[in-house]
């Protein structure tokens, strides 16, 4: 077996909406067979538009929405599907850090108060004096003490975001999923921020899954990178893979899309891919290659197969009929 | 250090906030509100008034005096007649002492009967918004149906199936009355469930019942605490409809409606006999109203969940 921390195999997530008064009952693949592996230490970073799936991919971790296809494994043990108690304990394997700082606290808590809560309900290794460990918990996020006393409202959105890290690590957690975690905050709070989980990362060998759809964010924190287009991810590699030598035109796409002085020295000026058009309904996924109304590359087999991903010489896995390096090799 | 919090302090949901600055922030919205001290206080001296009952009224309220309560022709005396400062009614009744004793029916009828009532409806509303699908199917169809019946036929209909008793009437009216609340409630649950302060919890391992008593209830108090208070209004006025149709409280026990309703018959030669109880039961259901009114209106200004 694999000694991955997590492995996610062809996960499927399909959301349902029945029939009603005006409108008729459809099924919309959020999810369409996503792949990937998560060693113990080390960061994903996953890209993609809005209603890609990003967080769906997250929420379906951490058992919030139901998988309906594939498969996931933590620590080599199968956790899909899993109710009750076993969920309660593989969720504590794995925390979740939210979006939006001002609704991820409770605002009738106080820091400590939330913290407690959090502490007394991890299963392994209780707690013994549950008031030191929130005092350590804010000490490893960076808050000081003083703050155990006070509600949400009194924080900003920093500090807010830091007591949601020390509400997730409360619980001993391997892996962190971070859902545009640090994209509601100013840039500079971004920054400290985002140090201070690269500080925890190191510190306590946590893995992250980071969901983003700020590339600069992923290449400051991500050793691996995917990109995920209408429910699949469409180019996976390591951070200088993806940013150096895109493969996917999407990923040339979305890469141009980032104001130039951000995507830093480019040994190889990348040709620029403008993307027109609205991304496509994923209720009725466009046939073949889905990215193929808007792909500059498109070419008749795009329109009717569906292209598998499938390693290309420069590494990383890519499902383009059209991905390999001479190609990008002829346009730069 | 601040070891000195004490973990009870985590499950307790009725800390609503900064209590120093919450008491502040009542007196200063109750002044600028006079309708709303005046109400207050007329409600505070009612129940004041319904507790000391015994030791208020001059007379017992069910004693007739067939010498000195009736006038010549047997009729009812007037108000400021001495010895009875209201009159007496058709019976030789002291209406003075009908009155008080009339007023702790209705607020034991109106508070407890709606105390229920509020209960089952946020126990409902939140089960059902909590939980969805077929359980909040449900639920919500029974509170259709029970909406669906005009309440007064319904109380009469399930008061004829039962004794007549102050008892009954209680639990009829929180039967019918828990509707609303839950309709409410439920609406708000749905939207709180998804916020992600809840997800967060969920995702922490927390179980339903303690997501639903912490991180859902006390999000819930400010508009239950409104309902209610409007709630007591109604039930005492269903309460009296009921007593005023003769299927309320068993005579000859005192209650405003029961009161009401003997008036209406001698009200040519007797009209104090309507008026008196009817004023009281107008003050107190506008008391209750304006309370209701301004409460909404302060948790909703001041409420930092208000989103």
């Amino acid at each position: 077996m694999s000694t991955s921390l997590l492995e996610v195999n062809d996960l499927e997530v399909t959301f349902r909406r029945s029939a009603g008064p005006g409108r008729k009952a459809a099924s919309v693949p959020a999810v369409r067979g996503v792949s990937f592996q998560l060693e113990a230490g080390t960061t994903l970073g996953i890209a993609g538009e809005s209603g890609s799936g990003k967080s769906t991919i997250a929420r379906t971790l951490m058992g919030i929405n139901t998988p309906s296809g594939g498969s996931m494994n933590l620590n080599g043990e199968d956790v899909t599907g899993l109710k009750g108690r076993r969920l309660a304990e593989y969720r504590q394997t794995m925390q979740m850090i939210f979006q939006d700082p001002y609704d991820s606290l409770d605002p009738r808590m106080t820091v400590s108060q939330t913290l407690l809560e959090a502490i007394k309900l991890r299963k392994t290794n209780k707690p013994v004096s549950p008031m030191a460990e929130v005092h350590e918990l804010l000490d490893k996020v960076g808050l000081s003490r003083s703050f155990a006393s006070r509600k949400p409202r009194e924080l900003s959105g920093g500090q807010r975001q830091r007591v949601s890290i020390a509400r997730a690590l409360s619980v001993d957690p391997r892996l962190i999923l971070c859902d545009e975690a640090v994209s509601a905050l100013d840039v500079s709070v971004r920054a400290q921020v985002l140090n201070l989980l690269k500080d925890l990362q190191e510190e306590l060998g946590l893995a992250y899954l980071f969901i983003s759809h700020d590339l600069s964010t992923l290449r400051f924190m991500a050793d691996y990178v995917g990109i995920m287009y209408l429910g699949k991810i469409v180019e996976l590699g390591t951070r200088d893979e993806i940013f150096d030598r895109p493969q996917h035109p999407y990923t040339r796409a979305l890469l141009s899309a980032v104001p130039e002085p951000l995507v830093i020295d480019r040994t190889v000026r990348l040709p620029r891919v403008r993307l027109t058009g609205e991304p496509p309904s994923s209720t009725n996924p466009p046939s073949g290659c889905s990215f193929h109304p808007r792909c500059p590359l498109a070419q008749d087999v795009c329109r009717t197969v569906s292209p598998a991903a499938r390693p290309t010489a420069s590494g990383q896995v890519a499902a383009c009929h059209f991905a390999d390096p001479e190609l990008v090799v002829a346009e730069a | 250090m601040s070891e000195a919090i004490p973990a009870a302090a985590i499950v307790d949901p009725a800390e609503l906030g900064d209590k120093p600055v919450r008491a502040r922030e009542v007196w200063r919205s109750l002044t600028r509100d006079p309708a709303a001290l005046i109400s207050i206080i007329v409600l505070v001296l009612l129940a004041l008034i319904a507790l000391a009952a015994p030791l208020l009224s001059p007379h017992d309220p069910l004693q007739t005096f067939p010498d000195q309560g009736l006038g010549p022709q047997g009729q009812p005396l007037p108000p400021g007649t001495p010895g009875f400062l209201l009159g007496t009614d058709a019976l030789g009744r002291d209406l003075l002492s009908r009155l008080i004793y009339g007023a702790q029916v209705s607020l034991i009828i109106g508070i407890v009967a709606n105390g229920l009532a509020t209960a089952f409806g946020v126990l409902v509303g939140v089960v059902a918004g909590y939980f969805g699908g077929v359980v909040e199917a449900v639920l919500m169809r029974i509170t259709d149906v029970v909406i669906s019946f005009p309440i007064l036929l319904l109380c009469t209909a399930l008061i004829a199936v039962t004794t007549r008793s102050t008892f009954n009437v209680i639990i009829v009216i929180a039967l019918i009355y828990w509707t609303t609340l839950a309709r409410i409630i439920r609406g708000m649950v749905v939207s709180l469930k998804e916020r992600e302060f809840v997800v967060a919890s969920r995702t922490l391992g927390l179980s339903h019942r303690a997501i639903m008593w912490r991180h859902i209830l006390p999000h819930l108090v400010p508009a239950i605490i409104v309902y209610t208070t409007l709630g007591v209004a109604s039930s005492i006025l269903i309460e009296s409809a009921l007593s005023f149709l003769g299927i309320g409280v068993p005579i000859p026990q005192a209650s405003w409606g029961q009161m009401i309703s003997d008036g209406s018959t001698y009200f040519q030669i007797a009209p104090w006999m309507l008026f008196i109880p009817g004023i009281c039961l107008i003050v107190t259901v506008m008391a209750f109203n304006l309370v209701g009114d301004w409460l909404s209106d302060m948790l909703n200004s001041s409420t930092p969940t208000a989103r």
